[in-house]
């Protein structure tokens, strides 16, 4: 039916300008990513030293003898056990959310003031921390110390505690981002909605939990895979707060990575390593999609 | 979609610290290097403290003044070794090392093994300076090693590094407190024995919380464990021997400092605040130092101090501590290796940088009549000089680390850092000596 000719051409050109746009990503992505992506996996399969200069196909070996190491799941254990700060991050950036939210006067200057850790050098934060969680001297622990005339635990020493003070900071951290894109979120519910419970004679709390909180549900979707990526390679904090912490508490997987490429000089099996967690997010993030049919309202109905 | 290349370009992000080191693997960059105005060009670099950054500035002038048409490149990496390492590894995989660079002792073997350092046994031997210069045997030895069987600080070796200093780790104790306390000092010759020590370290003793004076902290283990005549790993350094009676006694003695006798920070006292800040505010008896530390405790200390011979196990009246160094190394693909080995040179033998560098409180002089001299007869702290120069000749007194003599050294970070258990009481050395031993033999095995 249709002729070849003026219609197309003007077809043509369009396609022509979109891949004009969509070039120089594509390019960036072949160019800067898809090449070292197997460039690493191939890296993978060595026995890659970068010291010694080695490069010889050893096969799924590296995979094997990471997969063997009680150290790399411990690793996974204590990544996956650092994640606990997503939900509770999720929460209280949501209350700061509600109430920021509302008329009140410098309500810009709380904005920014909760908003301020994201914009912060990871390093600095850490260094500020390592003083404030600090057992003796701490600022934390002075203000432990005076409410409940009891000693504060000893947030960087204690294996049991180390996980605990990476999660607070975590939440800290994150806390401004989150908000903001809750604030968003909160700003994109229609007000008719709430119109509707005002006339079927609901009060603000059904308003809360009958249209704020379920209208919310795609901010959520997007803040918990975001967390949960970012959780999964969690590094920052660990290395310069902690360390390894007391018997390899704060090892996180890519601390591991870190550990086998950097001080090993066994790139081959960092690269091993790499793919493992890229392949876990990706399973993670797959699955999350899958159940989000479930619970994301994305207006369809 | 969106989402979709958010996952993917994480990921991908991920894949970028290899992509990194990827991306400079093949051609070589380098060729002469030549500046504007018609200099050559020669890199070195170091980390190390602003200090030392600065007395490194200094000497390298001086070397610039006595090469004319030369021009050094400092390039001074901030932050900790491992931070430097890692960038030295990086530089590496982008063909871009620089012709000198520091190598600290512990590294030394994977470096020279994987072929990376230039061999400057015949660059020394047809060296004026070298022949006319007599340095710390020890302190050459630590950077030998033998292409032929692979092992490191064997006398048979070729010379791979000249040594920037050589730093004996030395127990320091703080003279005005033992004063207030009326404690006899430590004789500079005569060690105390273990039993002798803690006996004094619970006189040092008082005070509670943040404010308790400690006897003791930090107490180095490698000395405990080689003073009581055990070690980490066997003569050839094959087999982890920490599972062995006098291993966990001397790392029981160690941990039963602050767990039972309560003279040394616990775990948990230590991570509040640790022993060097303890020690610098005067709430520490004794403790342990290199060399390095004296500039700060020159200008940052407000007591009296020195320092004392290593205390002796009672059981075989042996007192060991460790010796560590870096090498200044020049790289195996280095355009310039003559000029660049003249700069390792000069900042290990110069005269006037050693002086200088001995006089800044860095180092004990690498140059053996400087320093059984000029810096023994220095008036600045410690008095007895001598026991760093004991722990330097004496092989009883001073040995390399154990993570010295093993390419991987992550059996010995593994050790480390499950340690705590023992530090904070949950397990007896004995226990864990025995749980740990084939989990640090697997990881030693698989560094080879």
């Amino acid at each position: 039916m249709k002729k070849k000719g003026t219609a197309s051409k003007l077809r043509r050109s369009e396609r022509r300008a979109g891949l004009a746009f969509i070039a120089p990503i594509f390019l960036q992505f072949t160019v800067f990513f898809l090449f070292f992506m197997g460039y690493s996996l191939y890296m993978s399969m060595t026995d890659w030293n970068i010291l010694e200069g080695t490069e010889n196909f050893i096969g799924l070996e590296n995979f094997k003898k990471v997969l063997e190491d009680p150290l790399f799941w411990k690793s996974l254990g204590n990544t996956i056990y650092l994640m606990i700060g997503i939900p509770v991050g999720m929460i209280l950036a949501m209350l700061l959310a509600l109430a920021l939210n509302r008329k009140m006067r410098g309500k810009t200057i709380y904005r920014v003031i909760v908003y301020l850790p994201a914009v912060t050098s990871t390093v600095a934060i850490a260094l500020l921390w390592r003083w404030i969680f600090n057992a003796e001297y701490g600022i934390l622990n002075m203000i432990i110390q005076q409410i409940t005339g009891k000693p504060g635990p000893n947030w960087l020493g204690d294996p049991a505690m180390v996980k605990i003070t990476l999660i607070l900071l975590g939440v800290w951290r994150g806390l401004g981002n989150t908000m903001l894109l809750f604030l968003a979120g909160l700003q994109n519910v229609p007000k008719e909605y709430y119109e509707v419970v005002d006339v079927a004679g609901g009060n603000a709390w059904h308003k809360l939990r009958y249209v704020t909180l379920p209208m919310m549900s795609p901010t959520y979707f997007y803040v918990i895979i975001t967390g949960v990526i970012g959780g999964l390679q969690a590094f920052g904090d660990q290395f310069i707060i902690t360390g390894l912490g007391p018997e390899h508490s704060a090892m996180t997987v890519v601390y591991y990575l870190y550990q086998k490429g950097f001080t090993e000089y066994n790139m081959g099996a960092a690269c091993a390593v790499a793919w493992l967690l890229s392949l876990f997010i990706m399973a993670v993030t797959l699955i999350q999609f899958k159940m989000s049919k479930r619970w994301v309202y994305d207006g369809s109905h | 979609m969106k989402m979709a290349k958010r996952i993917v370009s994480l990921m991908l992000a991920l894949v970028m610290v290899l992509a990194m080191a990827a991306c400079g693997k093949g051609k070589t960059l380098g060729g002469e290097s030549v500046d504007n105005e018609g200099n050559t060009v020669i890199t070195f670099a170091g980390w190390g403290s602003l200090a030392e950054k600065k007395i490194f500035t200094s000497m390298i002038d001086e070397f610039e003044k006595t090469h004319p048409g030369v021009k050094v490149n400092y390039q001074h990496i901030p932050g900790s070794q491992e931070d430097y390492l890692v960038k030295l590894t990086s530089l590496l995989a982008a063909n871009k090392m620089p012709d000198v660079f520091y190598i600290h002792s512990d590294e030394f073997y994977s470096w020279v093994d994987a072929g990376r350092l230039e061999n400057l046994t015949p660059y020394m031997q047809a060296s004026e300076v070298a022949a006319n210069t007599t340095v710390w045997e020890k302190s050459l030895n630590i950077f030998r090693y033998d292409s032929a069987t692979h092992q490191v600080g064997v006398e048979s070796g070729d010379l791979y590094g000249l040594p920037k200093d050589l730093g004996p780790w030395a127990m320091v104790y703080n003279k005005t407190l033992f004063e207030a306390n009326g404690i006899p000092l430590p004789d500079p010759e005569v060690p105390m024995t273990w039993s002798e020590f803690v006996e004094v370290c619970k006189k040092l003793t008082s005070g509670k919380g943040v404010n308790k004076v400690f006897g003791t902290a930090n107490y180095t283990l490698e000395s405990a464990v080689w003073s009581n005549g055990a070690d980490f790993l066997n003569k050839d350094h094959t087999q982890v021997t920490v599972d062995t009676p006098e291993f966990a006694e001397a790392m029981q003695w160690v941990a039963d400092l602050a767990l039972v006798h309560g003279v040394s920070p616990t775990a948990a006292e230590d991570s509040a605040s640790g022993w060097f800040t303890r020690w610098c505010n005067g709430k520490v008896g004794m403790a342990w130092m290199g060399p390095w530390d004296q500039a700060t405790f020159w200008d940052s200390v407000s007591f009296e101090w020195d320092i004392m011979p290593t205390p002796v196990s009672d059981k075989t009246g042996k007192g060991v501590t460790w010796l560590a160094s870096a090498a200044l190394c020049v790289s195996k693909d280095s355009k310039q290796k003559q000029l660049a080995y003249e700069l390792a040179e000069f900042l290990s033998m110069n005269v006037e940088a050693q002086k200088y560098n001995y006089e800044a409180g860095q180092a004990v002089p690498n140059i053996v009549d400087m320093a059984k001299n000029d810096y023994l007869a220095m008036d600045k702290a410690p008095a007895n000089k001598q026991v760093f120069l004991n722990i330097i000749e004496d092989a009883e007194k001073g040995q390399f680390k154990p993570t010295y003599y093993t390419k991987n050294t992550t059996w010995f970070t593994y050790f480390y850092s499950e340690s705590s258990k023992v530090w904070n009481g949950d397990m007896t050395a004995a226990e864990f000596v025995k749980e740990i031993q084939p989990k640090m033999q697997e990881r030693l095995d698989e560094g080879k």
